[in-house]
């Protein structure tokens, strides 16, 4: 594989040159001064050295709130919404993990109906990945997505002394660096970064440990302490359900049919016609959840549908620990 | 469209009035929606009032004798009543009266004048007459009250969301404060405000009160870890729910 050295103070010249060739989007600082992934106007925004982000890249395949159409109640039209132009786009300062994430909704977006949205998006775009130190939550390895894993990313930067190895990794990837000359030497390697979290069992066995869990006491456990906020899937890079609405204007003709995110630990989320909510105690839905990432989607893709990436180990206000759930399960089954 | 516009009261109780002047504010709105409805009584605006309407809003708790004698006159006059804001749709701020003794409040308040003032416990206007739809917040958040009377408008009784702040707050992005340490009342509070304070690093108040099945216990758990005493534990929860909770309880 071919790398080239990318000085630290060089990085901004190199996303400027990226800047040139599409639409760069990447970790930028929000108001509040936290990365998250938008669109980058000034290179000196992106923050390549980042824990992770509130919220996954997803929100740009599948924004937290869209609109599906407009319509009109005068002469009772519908205008199926734009999604932004085919050109080039570029996304920087992609954490391996949240690559895999990608991959995961590509899959299950494809699945049956495809999702128009997702797919429409989804089109055009070059990963550039970047290397991460991890914080006491993420557990990427225990699900397959090591240090070295580099699926889905086109280039990567592998952070080293004093800058970044950067990897050619597919053809699309490389032939975005040409006129590009700001390199240096291949930098020398930093040690590859430790791992404070895990998940005991082998990714393989997590389905089986569900299997055989799904009167556990555990899940009454946890219901205790679980607010059913919806945190931890509205963070979660692999969760993708919506609600979905009309909002009228004023005027009262014209309006958008919108869908937003939506969770499947609040109550309402299962509430049908009538006021029947099948998934009514706090302990199903904990469950569901958890089922959603390591048993029922499992079973057909055929990997972890999660991707150790711990957001909704810091979102939850009530520090519900997803690996630590699973490691109960596990030791307990294996006792 | 062109049918025959919708004849509205609004009618204020025990309350700042707040929501009434967070209507008057909505001054870009206002001239479009005053294309669909005729207001026909309205104190904080206007001094010719009519009893013929087809919708009551209602805006503050019921808090004396003579507030239930208004309020079912009102209902009779109206097909369709609607709460707006806190006060009405859940007891709101007064009821923070709620488990004190209402003789000792009126001693605080009136002096040796009380017996002029009977007064009865907090209630909001669905413990006297039947409330057909509310718009919750204080002050309801005028994108709310937006969508409120659009999908009135249409036809629709419109329903406010029954998940909590948190769901709002995450579609914007932000980091939860709860886990950083700041007393938010987001994770028990009802949505719709669109997470108005917390995207603004204020922690959530509560203002729209409880959401179904909140889970109080987790709550005091959270709120003790932020540091907070029993006492300030109680305050945060009966700032808005003080009704709410005695139902509860």
């Amino acid at each position: 594989m071919k790398r080239r050295g990318l000085l630290s103070q060089k990085a901004p010249l190199f996303i400027r040159h990226l800047m040139n060739k599409g639409q760069v989007y990447g970790p930028v600082k929000n108001k509040t001064q936290m990365p998250e992934f938008a669109q980058v106007d000034e290179p000196s925004r992106v923050v390549l050295d980042y824990t992770t982000t509130v919220l996954p890249p997803k929100r740009l395949f599948q924004p937290p709130e869209e609109t599906i159409y407009h319509f009109s109640r005068k002469d009772f039209t519908v205008e199926p919404a734009k999604v932004s132009g085919d050109g080039l786009k570029i996304l920087v300062g992609l954490h391996n993990y949240d690559a895999e994430g990608i991959a995961c909704l590509d899959y299950q977006m494809a699945r049956g109906p495809a999702d128009e949205g997702w797919a429409a998006r989804r089109r055009n775009w070059v990963f550039v990945g970047v290397s991460y130190e991890p914080d006491q939550h993420h557990f990427s390895p225990s699900v397959g997505i090591g240090p070295d894993h580099r699926n889905g990313l086109d280039l990567f930067m592998d952070k080293a002394d004093g800058g970044y190895n950067v990897e050619l990794l597919t053809e699309r990837g490389a032939s975005l660096l040409d006129g590009f000359g700001g390199w240096s030497a291949p930098l020398p390697e930093t040690p590859a970064p430790k791992f404070h979290n895990r998940l005991l069992p082998m990714p393989s066995d997590l389905p089986h440990i569900l299997a055989r869990s799904y009167e556990h006491p555990i899940w009454q456990q946890e219901a205790k302490r679980c607010f059913s906020c919806g945190s931890c899937t509205m963070v979660c890079p692999t969760c993708y359900c919506f609600d979905v609405f009309d909002e009228l204007q004023l005027d009262m003709e014209s309006g958008e049919k919108k869908r937003h995110w939506d969770s499947c630990q609040v109550a309402p989320f299962t509430e049908v016609a009538g006021g029947e909510i099948f998934r009514k105690e706090t302990s199903s839905r904990v469950r569901h959840r958890i089922y959603r990432k390591f048993k029922y989607i499992t079973d057909h893709y055929g990997r972890p549908f999660c991707i150790g990436c711990g957001r909704c180990i810091r979102a939850c206000p009530a520090k519900i620990s997803i690996s630590e759930v699973m490691n109960n399960l596990a030791r307990k089954a294996a006792g | 469209m062109t049918a025959k516009k919708v004849r509205v009261g609004f009618f204020d109780f025990t309350g700042c009035e707040g929501c009434q002047l967070a209507k008057v504010s909505m001054e870009n709105e206002l001239p479009q929606i005053l294309e669909h409805i005729e207001i026909v009584n309205f104190r904080e605006a206007m001094s010719e009032k009519s009893w013929d309407m087809d919708v009551a809003f209602i805006e503050g708790s019921i808090t004396t004798p003579a507030c239930v004698e208004r309020i079912n006159r009102i209902r009779q006059a109206a097909p369709i009543l609607v709460t707006l804001g806190a006060c009405s749709t859940i007891g709101g701020i007064n009821a923070i009266r709620v488990g004190r003794d209402l003789d000792e409040i009126r001693q605080e308040v009136y002096g040796d004048k009380r017996y002029l003032f009977p007064s009865l416990p907090v209630m909001p206007v669905s413990a006297v007459v039947k409330v057909d739809a509310s718009i919750y917040g204080c002050p309801p958040n005028p994108k709310d009250v937006a969508r409120f009377l659009t999908q009135f408008l249409a036809g629709k009784i419109p329903q406010a969301p029954k998940y909590p702040v948190c769901i709002e707050c995450k579609l914007q992005g932000n980091a939860c404060l709860l886990v950083q340490g700041i007393p938010c009342m987001g994770v028990v509070t009802r949505a719709g405000c669109g997470a108005w304070c917390p995207s603004k690093g204020q922690f959530c108040y509560g203002c729209r009160g409880l959401i179904p099945d909140a889970n109080l216990d987790a709550l005091r758990i959270s709120f003790e870890e932020c540091g907070l005493s029993q006492q300030e534990i109680d305050n945060k929860l009966h700032l808005f729910s003080g009704r709410e909770l005695e139902k509860l309880s």
